[in-house]
């Protein structure tokens, strides 16, 4: 019976492990693919394999694996390359008009709808 | 000796062009149409004389030897006439030119005043190219000494797609052209009304469809032959292409408002303007080198001035046109909230707000450089803002064709759109929990897609619509979008992507797929060695082969890299090598599991179809 | 909104010129933008193995108060070995340089320095590529600039020239 719980036990690690190695690699993926790869042109981190791009996909693995969050990662990163290195764009002061002028549009449309058209009951 | 003769009929072109504009202005109309088909016929001739320059392989010409190679088969020799900046322009020009001629022999019985402005108008838009093309861009330009060989071409653009993508795309937003004339013709001839809209309608259908069918063949490209893995990025360029795609689609639904009700008639110009305007957006954002894509152009500021002048001289005379000669629309009244003619409305919303989301991601980044600042507008900014009203936008395609014109009917559908909503909310939630991802953007995808697709099978089987031929052009198109959008939603959620490095005989397992790199081979061809990489794949219980292949080019010296696809019947296993380590022990690899892609293909598919079927509708 | 049709032009017109001068001005701009975050901030902890005996160093604190240049080089980077000569002579003019031996390996660096001289007050490995991260490169070779407060003044892309060279010395003074 013991060591069917021991056998049990190493099982259940082996597989929690692998199953947080399948986030990590998840979530690795996830961030790298919202990365830029600084030395290509357009390409994202993941689907780069540049030495820059290697680099910084060990950098996410490792701090992934240390349980570092996502927010974290990310504002290392701009801390180091800046915002340009992201291609989420934070809402900041720089990235307010992208996300006003479609609202901006929303808001007009529906407006110049409203005039237009006549509710019946 | 060659160019010079290549140079003259470009001249005479231009002269033919500019007495096309005197015997207008002479009211000599008929030899004003002449001068413009002659001045046509001489651009046809001269982009043909440079298709035989690449042919004949005639070094002497710059864009030949830079663009090719006496090694290059016939056809991407050929291809290679279009596949540079000047040659591209020419072809423009050409279609500018070929449209116009169309229009005129097709359009001679009826409206000859239209015909007259329609002409004079696209007569001047090609001159305008065309003394841009003659003094930045001349793809006839020497090289002296005559070069013994050429520089040879990039061996990614030695692909069938290339030969036919870029004159897809061009029969496509440049055939916009010929609606922009049309437009400017009848306001100034004040006969923008639904006999225009009925006479139109067929030429700006063509190019939507060749635009389709454009921009179609380019994520079938990235997707077999360039090892992208997917179909669609986000890209600036591609974008670009997107952009007059929406304007049209809106424009297309406006018009119908106008042949039926003779209803917006100012917004069906300023629509026609707007597409066109985008065309040309476009070619300046991709050739003038402000953006930062993988398609990178060949770029130069220098031609960027150039263009971008002439874009805003077009632009900016259409718009003054428009604001000068501003038709009197019918009436001031409100439309009610259930008819058709709301819908359209509605329909054009939502269009032009995902025009405008995407303009303002393609350009913002062009805006903040400006101030030496910059951000990246990646996927995630798309998806995200997209999303919630995709979703809205297809539940009113499906309500939408339900409306009638001038009455308000909500009332006796709302039956039908009880029940097919019931039953899409059952099928999208079946989906979810027998596949087990309990996401909420995925199960809001499936029931809006599920729900159009219901909706119209429910449409055709009430009225019969099936097989006559009046509906089929709307059944086909919104059906093809509906499956467009529902394989989207399933493609992105239940697609797998792994990037690993493999040696030779290792095993790389994950959830149920199993890759077994068996051996490498090296072949060599006439043009490059090859190194083919043989995988063995297992998923569940099947077993299938990959074998993705670098190649090493001789002329210019380049690196490759061939996608290996595997297609079973809603997916296919796609596997492309990345990097060969630097002891050629290890091979870097990206292995993409694409679930639904045909889907995707499929939908493509049905909204072209649907095009067709209505330019043939219009003949029947 | 009753406008009359002289303004409506006018209108117009205004907004088109301001796109055509932003269109205009954005030619002018690189696309490439090369992140220049890190200039003018603290230097950040840099701490590795030496090249040399593998001993555990940290710059931060080995080099308190001085004024010093990182440079990021590797065996196999072709640029690296243009412009080695002008390392050595920046280190003639008794100017330390930190070198951080980025993804080598240890032989190779090892005789890479034999053979063309050692420029370097110390060598630290970063085979992860985790200290060029940490200083916001992303190629070699890349030269950086701390003055004696441990401030990145500047830093350099590419291979270094007479010009930096003579700019260095003037600010080493």
């Amino acid at each position: 019976m013991k060591i069917f719980k021991l056998v049990f036990l190493i099982l259940f690690l082996i597989i929690g492990q692998t199953l947080a190695n399948e986030e990590i690699e998840k979530k690795t993926a996830q961030i790298t693919k919202n990365l830029r790869c600084l030395v290509c042109q357009g390409q994202s981190v993941y689907d780069s394999n540049s030495d820059f791009a290697e680099d910084i996909k060990l950098y996410v693995r490792e701090e992934l694996t240390k349980g570092a969050s996502e927010k974290k990662i990310y504002s290392y990163m701009v801390s180091k390359y800046g915002d340009w290195i992201l291609f989420n764009p934070p809402l900041s002061y720089k990235s307010i008009f992208l996300w006003l002028i479609p609202f901006l549009f929303i808001l007009f449309g529906a407006i110049i709808i409203y005039r237009k058209v006549k509710i019946e009951k | 000796m060659a160019s010079n003769f290549a140079n003259i009929l470009l001249f005479i072109a231009i002269i033919s062009s500019f007495v096309s504009n005197f015997f207008f202005f002479n009211k000599k109309t008929e030899a004003s149409i002449r001068s413009f088909r002659i001045s046509g016929l001489f651009v046809i001739l001269s982009f043909f004389l440079l298709i035989y320059f690449f042919y004949t392989s005639n070094f002497s010409i710059a864009a030949v030897y830079e663009n090719s190679h006496s090694l290059k088969p016939t056809m991407y020799k050929v291809a290679g006439a279009w596949g540079n900046h000047e040659g591209s322009l020419l072809l423009f020009v050409m279609i500018v030119s070929l449209y116009g001629i169309a229009f005129s022999f097709l359009n001679k019985k009826n409206n000859f005043n239209l015909t007259k402005w329609t002409i004079f108008f696209q007569n001047n838009i090609v001159l305008i190219f065309l003394i841009y093309l003659v003094t930045t861009s001349n793809p006839f330009d020497m090289i002296v000494p005559h070069p013994r060989e050429g520089l040879g071409l990039n061996p990614i653009l030695q692909d069938p797609l290339l030969v036919i993508h870029p004159p897809f795309l061009y029969l496509g937003y440049v055939g916009f052209s010929l609606t922009l004339s049309l437009v400017l013709a009848s306001l100034i001839i004040k006969s923008l009304n639904s006999e225009w809209a009925q006479l139109t309608w067929p030429w700006v259908l063509s190019s939507w469809v060749f635009l389709t069918i454009g921009i179609g063949l380019g994520s079938i490209w990235a997707y077999y032959e360039l090892g992208w893995g997917g179909y669609w990025f986000w890209d600036p360029v591609e974008n670009s292409s997107l952009m007059p795609w929406l304007a049209s689609t809106a424009l297309l639904h406006t018009m119908l408002s106008l042949k039926v009700k003779n209803l917006m008639k100012s917004w069906t110009a300023l629509l026609a303007i707007l597409t066109f305007s985008f065309s040309l957006l476009g070619t300046f954002l991709v050739r003038s080198g402000v953006l930062n894509s993988v398609h990178a152009f060949a770029n130069d500021p220098e031609r960027g001035i150039f263009i971008l002048t002439i874009i805003f001289i077009i632009t900016f005379v259409s718009f003054v046109i428009f604001v000068f000669y501003k038709p009197n629309d019918i009436s001031n009244n409100q439309i009610a909230l259930f008819s058709k003619e709301s819908f359209l409305l509605f329909n054009n919303y939502f269009l032009l707000f995902f025009l405008t989301v995407i303009v303002i991601g393609t350009i913002y980044p062009i805006i903040l450089s400006i101030f030496n600042e910059t951000i990246s507008v990646g996927p995630s900014f798309y998806n995200t803002i997209l999303a919630p009203f995709i979703f809205i936008f297809l539940i009113l395609m499906g309500i939408g064709p339900m409306m009638k014109w001038s009455k308000n009917i909500l009332l006796s559908q709302k039956k039908i759109i009880f029940y097919t909503i019931a039953g899409s909310l059952i099928l999208s939630a079946a989906i979810i929990f027998l596949a087990n991802k309990k996401n909420l953007i995925l199960f809001l995808g499936l029931l809006s897609s599920i729900y159009l697709m219901i909706s119209i099978l429910i449409e055709n089987i009430k009225n019969r619509e099936f097989f006559k031929l009046y509906y089929l052009p709307k059944n086909l198109a919104h059906f093809g979008f509906a499956l467009l959008i529902f394989s989207i939603f399933l493609n992105s959620h239940f697609s797998l992507s792994k990037n690993f490095e493999i040696k030779d005989k290792e095993t790389i397992k994950f959830n149920d797929i199993s890759i077994k790199l068996n051996n490498r081979q090296l072949k060599q061809e006439s043009n490059f060695y090859e190194m083919i990489a043989n995988f063995e794949v297992k998923k569940s219980n099947f077993i299938f082969n990959l074998n993705p292949s670098v190649r090493k080019f001789f002329q210019p010296n380049q690196i490759t890299s061939e996608t290996s696809i595997v297609s079973r019947m809603f997916s296919d296993h796609y596997i492309v090598v990345n990097f060969q380590d630097r002891k050629s022990d290890v091979l870097g690899v990206r292995y993409y599991f694409n679930y639904f892609i045909y889907g995707i293909w499929l939908g493509l598919l049905l909204i072209i179809l649907g095009g067709l079927f209505s330019a043939i509708k219009k003949r029947a | 909104m009753q406008l009359k049709k002289e303004h409506k032009v006018i209108i117009v017109s205004c907004i088109f010129i301001s796109l055509f001068f932003i269109f205009y001005f954005s030619l002018g701009k690189s696309n490439q933008h090369n992140p220049t975050v890190m200039i003018g901030k603290k230097l950040p902890n840099i701490s590795g193995n030496s090249l040399e005996n593998d001993k555990k160093i940290n710059l931060n604190s080995k080099l308190k108060n001085e004024f010093f240049l990182i440079n990021i080089f590797a065996s196999w980077c072709a640029p690296c070995m243009e412009e080695h000569k002008h390392l050595m002579d920046l280190k003639s003019f008794k100017i330390k340089i930190v070198g951080i031996n980025y993804k080598d390996s240890e032989q190779n660096a090892k005789q890479f320095l034999r053979k063309l001289n050692d420029p370097y007050f110390e060598v630290i490995k970063d085979y992860s590529g985790k200290l060029s991260i940490e200083l916001g490169a992303y190629g070699v070779p890349e030269t950086y600039i701390i003055d004696k407060n441990h401030n990145i003044i500047s830093k350099h892309i590419g291979p270094i020239n007479e010009k930096f060279v003579k700019e260095i010395r003037e600010l080493k003074k």
